[in-house]
């Protein structure tokens, strides 16, 4: 039995990441049925991790080692519950739609960063980057999948219609097997399609 | 819509979780028991967590008007909840300890968990439901702890398009586990 979550280099810092995005999208993905609550949530995320990257890597200084993964939660949990409440303030629709999502957030940033490894032993600059790193390839991700369930879902994109007035949505596409049959397409053909390259490079 | 947001965390937090432990440990003789072992940890884990938030945001959120705290508050729980646990499998189990070994800190984090709370909590079901919530979570996640195992053996001989091998099964497989369980989410109303 060898792990899922293998990249093809096998190296392990990257087999980590790759797992926590893995893993943090997927529960996100069950309220990210069109291309614009995908996009909606990513940048939430980002705008969390960002944030919390900041405050983190200030506050190193001041807590001692043992205490930093509680402290980053709480700050994490914080930030989220800031977003939260500025999403139901000024965005009540999509306050609605977006539902459990929101709480989750908090969590997937917990997971993301590791309770903020990286923050906790970077200063603010370097800490800033990784987290708009891995915010901006998390928000890419979510975006991608949730335009195409959007798509084969419901034939639009971010709104507009794509097809002609003939086409049958898909009504799997709207829940989350949908999302996972996605999901696994889209790992499916990357794979196929960096194989195709290794084999061109040799 | 919540017990199928549920189902999903279930689903999830299963394969991660097997994921976790399995890649460490290469043909281990007696998966099946081990992984009941730690189905039931984290079964016990989710109850105890469902029972604690609940009193706390009842007693504690509630009444003093501080609910948009809950996010901290649970994570917290459920961290600390984690924490206890590691220590007692120290001390007790050291055997399972070793195998678990640093998964279990990322294990706090756990979305089920935190799902479960957040779900009785916004609809307002009362102690006892949100126990049974909790119970019957958690025995959903020990039946796919279990069923787990053969899958992925399964998969390991089947004869799976290379670039669908690994991680892109495992999704389709927990897309077809979780229709299969909303089957079931009916069956009690």
């Amino acid at each position: 039995m060898h792990s899922i979550f293998r990249s093809k280099n096998g190296d392990e810092h990257q087999d980590r990441r790759l797992f926590r995005l893995i893993i943090c999208v997927c529960p996100l993905l069950l309220t990210a049925t069109t291309a614009v609550y995908g996009l909606a949530l990513g940048l939430f995320t980002l705008c969390i991790l960002l944030v919390s990257s900041v405050i983190i890597s200030l506050l190193r200084g001041f807590v001692p080692e043992k205490a930093h993964a509680a402290t980053s939660i709480v700050v994490y949990a914080t930030i989220a519950t800031l977003v939260q409440m500025l999403v139901h303030a000024f965005a009540l629709k999509l306050y609605m739609a977006l539902d459990i999502s929101l709480p989750l957030l908090a969590i997937c940033c917990v997971i993301l960063t590791g309770a903020g490894d990286y923050a906790n032993r970077n200063s603010v600059l370097p800490a800033m980057r990784d987290a708009l790193d891995e915010g901006l390839g998390f928000t890419l991700v979510l975006t991608v999948i949730a335009a195409l369930r959007e798509i084969t879902g419901s034939g639009t994109f971010f709104g507009n219609p794509v097809f002609g007035s003939d086409f049958k949505p898909i009504g799997i596409m709207n829940l989350i097997s949908g999302a996972f049959v996605v999901f696994a397409l889209v790992i499916a053909a990357y794979n196929a399609l960096t194989k195709e390259q290794e084999v061109k490079s040799k | 819509m919540s017990s199928a947001i549920l189902i999903l965390l279930v689903i999830l937090d299963a394969v991660y979780v097997h994921d976790r432990v399995f890649s460490k440990t290469k043909d281990h003789p007696d998966s099946l028991e081990t992984t009941t072992a730690i189905g039931l940890i984290m079964a016990v884990e989710m109850v105890l967590a469902t029972v604690l938030t609940w009193l706390i945001y009842n007693i504690v959120l509630l009444p003093l008007d501080i609910e948009f705290l809950e996010i901290l508050i649970f994570l917290l729980v459920i961290a600390g909840l984690m924490y206890l646990t590691e220590l007692y499998l120290k001390k007790r189990r050291p055997a399972f300890f070793t195998i678990l070994g640093n998964t279990l800190p990322l294990l706090s984090s756990n979305c089920a968990v935190l799902g479960v709370a957040l779900q009785n909590i916004t609809q307002e079901l009362s102690f006892v439901s949100s126990l049974l919530y909790g119970l019957a979570c958690s025995a959903g996640f020990l039946v796919i702890m279990v069923v787990l195992p053969g899958l992925f053996d399964r998969m390991d001989v089947a004869p799976i398009s290379e670039s669908f091998r690994g991680l892109p099964i495992a999704l389709l497989t927990a897309g077809i586990m979780y229709i299969a369980f909303t089957g079931l989410a009916g069956v009690i109303s």
